[in-house]
């Protein structure tokens, strides 16, 4: 009979499809952690009391940003866990190779990007639409948030999503080709941070930070993140491509 | 319909059955016969097995091939199979017969006179 | 050919899984895969599928190497009890994925046979009994009519009648859409009649690569007295032997022209099934279970 061609590009389209269906589940774990992370930011994070003779006075601060520190490291994770056999097997058992896997698993990650994005921004709406009920005070100063700047914090957030996905990708894709990476890399991390630490104002991991943090184009930052995580990803799919699997 | 259990080869039940079934008038010279696959279907086998049974016949010439068409049985099939099966399968069982009398230490007159004997069973019940 | 290899070899840790193969498999036939556990049929099953990569020797699957090979992904399915399903779909939506990944998908064969083998299209994968994975697992296979179908062990866990039913099946779509089946089972004898080749590998080799008819006029199996078959034997291609007892000696040889001759001497001769000649073929002479028993 007759072989069926390949076309590349419709195989790893089918894939993302797959993939948005199969991998589900991951969205579970995020749903509780930014509700979590909404319960949490009821605690201030700076309380500021002055008292004087015949006054005395209380300022709070509180802020939201705890959802999108909680949605980073799940984006880290889940993007780790991929990369685990049983996520890559399933591959298999349909059509797939060592490439177009890390091509649908890319694009998988940058729409879960956006996506918990999005709903990273929402938890700080739908925060402070409980705050204002549940605080029986009046006296609250609020951030305004322009719709703007609601845009500008979702492509933000987003990217720096995007980011710790490609890192926790090409984390896993290291442990897959040695599990002696699994204490290799947070030894790494940690003896990174110490070193910079050491290093005072040029130090690496300050630069690097501040690289994609100072940054105050939107459309450069974006530039940025998109190539380096495309830079992450590439280097994934080029460690793993003499990968096997069903061993 | 086949013995999967027996000591004859699958293709060798294969050729015999479509022997008996030209004996038996089910196939007309010049008849097409089935072909590999629908033996395949009807025996559960795979179907080089039913070509090999086929295959057999067109060497022994009880079936000739048309190009295409499949294979029909020949002019004078009957007579090519009685032949047969009289040189080769009797005279096989004839020769174990044989083996097994001497093994038996039956003499040759015993033998003849037990061979007589289930001819008349036979002709007895016909 | 759609197969073919040549002294292709596969190490795990310094163990030769998979030693100097070299066969060729001719397209759109049904090849039986026999030996032992741990023969190494599953490594060389899954070299061919692209899973694995070889250690040395070629390997050449529609012409293409098949490791990485898209080719070789798209037009060819890996039937086994490890097929993993996402968690999160139902059997229903998996036979939905299978149309969308594999061109020649039939959906119609699919539910049918989902519904002959009462599964719930609504049940998950991971949930089944490790029977009904089995029957599910090689519908799915059946279903996406790749050209090159391979079942590992499909039957695992099967009744003797989804077994049966499988058989059918299988030669049935065989027949209508013909393609390239490999199966490997410990089963060869209720799947003698589907095969037309036979692969036996034993301890990485390939002992016996032919036609399953061939294979069934293969051997013969002689018994009879001591003294006359040691005598016999000695111009015989031994494949194995045995001391029955003090006055008998069972041996399966080659077939040869002489078997009326053998009759004569007093010699009983009995075939040997293809299932038989594996077993005797791939035993490690350490005796039988009996003396394990002693």
């Amino acid at each position: 009979m007759s072989l069926n061609k390949v076309n590349y590009m419709s195989l790893v389209k089918k894939q993302y499809q797959f993939k948005l269906k199969a991998y589900l589940n991951v969205f579970n774990s995020l749903i509780i952690l930014q509700l979590f992370s909404i319960l949490i930011a009821f605690n201030p994070t700076i309380s500021h009391g002055m008292s004087g003779y015949s006054y005395h006075g209380s300022l709070d601060s509180y802020t939201a940003d705890f959802s999108v520190v909680f949605t980073l490291l799940w984006g880290f994770i889940t993007a780790f866990l991929i990369t685990t056999r049983a996520y890559r097997e399933d591959d298999y058992t349909f059509v797939t190779n060592n490439q177009t896997q890390v091509w649908s698993n890319s694009l998988f990650l940058l729409t879960i990007s956006f996506l918990s994005g999005l709903t990273a921004m929402l938890s700080g709406s739908l925060y402070r639409v409980i705050f204002y009920f549940a605080k029986d005070t009046n006296e609250i100063i609020w951030h305004h948030v322009t719709l703007t700047d609601f845009f500008i914090g979702f492509m933000a957030t987003s990217m720096y999503i995007l980011l710790f996905c490609s890192l926790g990708y090409l984390a896993g894709t290291l442990v897959q080709l040695h599990k002696v990476f699994v204490f290799i890399l947070p030894v790494l991390f940690i003896g990174l941070l110490i070193i910079s630490g050491n290093a005072g104002k040029n130090n690496f991991l300050v630069n690097s930070f501040l690289f994609y943090f100072q940054e105050g184009n939107l459309i450069l930052f974006t530039l940025k993140i998109l190539v380096t995580s495309g830079l992450l990803f590439s280097l994934s799919m080029l460690l793993i491509r003499n990968k096997e699997v069903r061993v | 319909m086949l013995d999967f259990d027996s000591t004859k080869p699958i293709y060798i039940q294969i050729s015999e059955w479509l022997e008996n079934e030209i004996l038996n008038g089910q196939f007309e010279e010049n008849d097409k016969v089935h072909s590999q696959y629908s033996l395949a279907d009807m025996f559960n086998i795979n179907p080089a097995t039913a070509a090999k049974g086929l295959n057999l016949l067109h060497d022994d010439k009880v079936l000739y091939n048309r190009r295409g068409l499949g294979k029909f049985v020949a002019e004078n099939a009957k007579q090519i199979i009685l032949a047969k099966r009289k040189s080769e399968t009797l005279k096989g069982l004839i020769q174990d017969v044989v083996i097994e009398a001497h093994q038996l230490k039956v003499t040759e007159e015993e033998l003849i006179k037990m061979i007589q004997l289930s001819f008349s069973e036979e002709k007895g019940d016909e | 050919m759609v197969i073919e290899t040549n002294t292709l070899t596969k190490y795990f840790n310094k163990v030769k899984a998979v030693n100097e193969i070299s066969i060729s498999i001719q397209p759109n036939t049904i090849t039986g895969i026999v030996g032992r556990n741990g023969a190494g049929k599953t490594t060389f099953l899954k070299m061919i599928a692209g899973f694995l990569k070889q250690s040395s020797g070629d390997i050449n699957v529609f012409s293409e190497r098949p490791f990485n090979s898209l080719i070789v992904a798209n037009n060819s399915i890996f039937v086994d009890d490890e097929m993993l399903f996402p968690d999160v779909l139902t059997l229903r939506e998996i036979l939905v994925e299978g149309n969308r990944f594999h061109k020649n998908w039939d959906m119609n064969l699919a539910h049918k046979m989902l519904d002959y083998f009462s599964f719930n299209p609504d049940a998950v994968h991971a949930q089944l009994s490790k029977g009904k994975k089995s029957t599910f697992n090689m519908l799915f296979g059946l279903s996406t009519r790749c050209a090159l179908t391979i079942f590992d062990e499909p039957t695992t866990g099967m009744d003797a009648a989804v077994r049966k039913d499988f058989y059918r099946v299988l030669l049935k779509d065989y027949l209508a859409y013909p393609r390239t089946f490999l199966i490997s089972s410990h089963h060869l004898d209720e799947m003698e009649h589907l095969l037309e080749d036979v692969l036996l590998i034993d301890k990485g080799k390939l002992l016996i690569h032919m036609p399953i008819d061939d294979l069934q006029e293969y051997a013969v199996g002689l018994s009879g007295s001591a003294l006359i078959m040691e005598c016999v034997l000695k111009d015989q291609d031994v494949l194995y032997r045995e001391t029955i007892n003090k006055n008998t000696i069972f041996a399966i040889v080659k077939r040869g022209a002489d078997v009326e001759n053998l009759k004569r001497m007093g010699i009983r001769i009995a075939p040997v099934s293809p299932s038989d000649l594996s077993i005797y073929m791939t035993k490690d002479f350490k005796g039988g279970i009996d003396d394990v028993l002693k």
